[in-house]
């Protein structure tokens, strides 16, 4: 079934699942495209299409009301990393009660994208629907699950035609979480593997899991259900972390135990950790953050980074890169957990239902998303190993945008 | 013997005008901003504010009352009537890059200064970069030999903070990357290795404004090349320039610049200066916009030709037009063999 010629809205379409939903729904369905944008600095990806842009965010309900009006389907794909813990939940769940609210007003499906974080990270086993949920105590994980509350109070007391989505490990062409910052930790040697990487990492490529909401969107038994999707194959991430080594062409990863790890995080405080993604989330300390690790001279480098791992005098528990220059950040513990586990994710009810069947192996996904990052200059095409086009190897003048961020 | 201030109005009170044009009337002391006009009127009154401008307006035909020059930083598709009607008011004029959004508008807006004895003068602001100077003359001179190729890449995810949707709208934009940053790559380019013979272009536009584009030129002088302009990707920003006897790389947005010997095992780097000091400095984005006001204001009280006068815009407008016209699709390389097809009838 197909979208064709169907109004559609897309909330997050600025963004890395949302702006690949935002292609397909134009390219291979030819819909009637509408997007919320926050941010119109944002925008450059989906303005290469004959869309709507309403100027708005999740959180203004009349902005959102607008955006929805007459739509048959709404795709609710908007997650604001930003702000303070409290300031997130209201973002992010109060947001998602408005979108629920304008589906209701106009009668349109809703796809909803939460996580496969909503059912925490067992050590071992099988991933289904039926599981329980336990999300991790991480804000993400918290207020995905809120988010899924808010959605499933709406379809049980008012009927809301509703389909949740729990992708897994998305990676592939501008994503952030799971390509692109990869990359820069493989770049700086601060990639942690824990045990080895013997755990399994239950990735899905991009495309399928858009595949996946366009399905979500059509088959009529999917409404009042909710759907894992993840990719065709269980990998470990070890093989992950390797598919995107041999694109840099050497090894980025050091590898320690779940025991040194989870020692680490514990050395390492809350508060410690808290001020570092504080830095990185204030817009004005993340661009100070980014800016240290690029421009610092590499001694000030490395004890900035060694500063940040020593908050509140703790001096025991560093991890040192494999070519022990840089310490690394410690992993909280949402994050040892979904390293440590070999939970392989099923896909059977979606598989069941929708009809969805994964395209992208790893070995499939992580090509195309190879020829994107050679693309994108970050990574060496071949015979240019850090040649020609990789920026690195430039000054760093000003960029569009830079006026105004200092 | 002491000049008298030129009194000017910046008509548009976007980000530009607020971080390089606002600026650079404070720091000059042969002008004052009298007037700011935007349909916003409390973003004027903010800016104002700000920078002790006298007089807001939401309409720009106050201009000629309160003003004797104006700076045009619009929406593009509302350079060239603003510019054409403020120009026939008896106004000089400095508009913001691109010139127009089309090679017959720029005729017109040349046609009226003419007609009208003012000075046009269009914000390409990286004429003022040193080290883009330093080529210009480099080339002039022959140090590279005979040119035979070059390669420009530009590009950063983009940052502008954006104060409306205009750039992402075709009609008030007129085009994406190409037409944007292309206007100064293009400008630069065409500067210094002369024009385009043919050229093959392509884009990634699907029905919207192209956020990637890829360029192959042969100039007059038989040099080929290749620039590829980008809003979603960090490229090198930067122009190599090979010759028979060397090659020069130049740094697209800072005065940063590179000589190497035929064999790219000889080479000296830096930044270029053009006083006596001898002392290369770094050229930030907004210290452009100092020099470009400067050069205005001196061609309007010494009646003598700007350093980027609207012929020069000119050029690289008219080959963009071309590049629009003979338009081929780009393929993304996440894009599948499905989409791409499709992506060719929706084009």
């Amino acid at each position: 079934m197909r979208l064709n010629a169907k109004k559609v809205l897309v909330t997050g379409g600025t963004g890395f699942i949302g702006g690949r939903l935002v292609e397909k729904l134009m390219l291979e369905h030819n819909a009637a495209v509408r997007v919320l944008v926050r941010n119109f600095t944002r925008a450059p990806r989906i303005a290469r299409f004959d869309i709507q842009m309403f100027p708005g965010e999740i959180l203004d309900g009349p902005a959102v009301e607008t955006a929805s009006k007459g739509c048959d389907v709404i795709f609710h794909c908007a997650y604001d990393f930003g702000g303070v813990q409290k300031d997130r939940k209201r973002s992010n769940v109060d947001g998602t009660e408005n979108v629920a609210r304008a589906a209701l007003k106009n009668g349109s499906r809703v796809v909803h994208v939460s996580t496969v974080n909503v059912y925490g990270w067992p050590l071992d086993g099988i991933l289904e629907e039926t599981c329980p949920k336990s999300p991790g105590a991480d804000i993400y994980s918290q207020t995905k699950f809120a988010a899924e509350q808010v959605m499933w109070r709406y379809h049980r007391q008012h009927a809301l035609p509703l389909v949740i989505v729990q992708p897994t490990i998305v990676y592939g062409p501008f994503s952030r979480p799971w390509t692109l910052a990869v990359l820069e930790r493989l770049k700086s040697n601060q990639a942690m593997l824990i045990d080895q990487g013997e755990g399994v990492c239950n990735a899905a490529y991009i495309d399928d899991v858009v595949d996946g909401l366009i399905l979500g969107a059509t088959e009529p038994r999917a409404i009042g259900e909710e759907f894992l999707l993840s990719g065709p194959d269980y990998i470990t991430w070890k093989e992950f972390y390797a598919g995107l080594e041999n694109l840099i062409g050497r090894k980025g990863t050091v590898s320690i135990s779940f025991e040194e790890a989870q020692r680490l995080a514990s050395a390492v405080p809350s508060l410690g950790r808290r001020v570092i993604r504080a830095a990185k989330e204030s817009s004005i300390l993340r661009s100070a953050y980014k800016k240290s690790r690029v421009f610092l001279p590499e001694k000030m480098k490395e004890r900035v980074t060694a500063a940040i791992a020593n908050i509140d005098g703790n001096t025991n528990g560093g991890v040192h890169s494999m070519n022990g220059k840089h310490i690394i950040e410690p992993l909280d513990r949402s994050r040892l957990d979904l390293y440590r586990t070999r939970c392989r994710v099923k896909i059977d009810k979606a598989r069941r239902l929708l009809g969805y069947e994964p395209r992208f192996n790893f070995e499939r996904g992580i090509s195309v998303t190879g020829q994107f990052l050679r693309w994108a200059a970050l990574v060496p095409t071949n015979g240019d190993a850090w040649g020609e086009n990789m920026v690195e190897r430039r000054p760093n003048c000003w960029e569009m945008g830079d006026a105004f961020s200092s | 013997m002491k000049h008298q201030k030129l009194k000017v109005a910046i008509i548009g009170c976007g980000s530009v005008a607020e971080h390089g044009h606002l600026p650079a009337a404070a720091q000059n002391s042969e002008c004052e901003v009298t007037l700011l006009v935007d349909s916003n009127l409390r973003r004027a009154k903010q800016l104002a504010d700000i920078y002790g401008v006298p007089t807001v307006s939401d309409d720009y035909r106050e201009a000629p009352q309160r003003a004797d020059g104006a700076i045009i930083a619009l929406p593009h598709h509302l350079h060239a009537p603003l510019s054409c009607d403020l120009i026939k008011r008896g106004m000089h004029v400095l508009v913001e890059k691109p010139m127009a959004t089309s090679y017959a508008e720029c005729q017109a807006m040349l046609k009226a200064a003419q007609e009208r004895g003012v000075v046009l003068a269009v914000g390409l602001i990286r004429r003022f970069l040193q080290s883009a100077r330093f080529v210009a003359w480099a080339l002039r001179q022959g140090l590279l030999g005979q040119i035979k190729a070059f390669d420009v890449r530009e590009g950063n995810v983009y940052s502008w903070p954006v104060q409306s949707d205009f750039f992402f709208r075709r009609e008030s934009a007129g085009g994406g990357v190409l037409l944007d940053t292309g206007a100064h790559t293009l400008d630069l380019l065409l500067w210094w290795l002369g024009d385009a013979t043919s050229l093959e272009y392509y884009d990634d536009a699907y029905g919207g404004v192209e956020a990637d584009c890829k360029l192959y030129l042969t100039m007059m002088s038989g040099a080929r090349g290749v620039i590829e302009l980008s809003r979603t990707r960090n490229l090198r920003n930067t122009a190599i320039i090979t010759g028979e006897r060397g090659a020069i790389e130049v740094h697209l947005r800072g005065n940063w610049v590179v000589l190497y010997d035929s064999d790219n095992t000889l080479g000296l780097s830096g930044r270029a200066f053009t006083d006596d000091s001898k002392e290369g400095k770094d050229q930030g984005f907004s210290d452009l916009f100092r020099p470009q006001l400067e050069d205005w204001l001196a061609a309007i009280r010494d009646r003598r030709p700007v350093a980027v006068p609207g012929t020069e815009a000119c050029r690289s407008i008219s080959l963009i037009e071309k590049c629009y016209l003979t338009r081929r699709h780009w393929n993304l390389p996440w894009v599948t063999p499905s989409e791409g097809q499709a992506a060719v009838l929706c084009a």
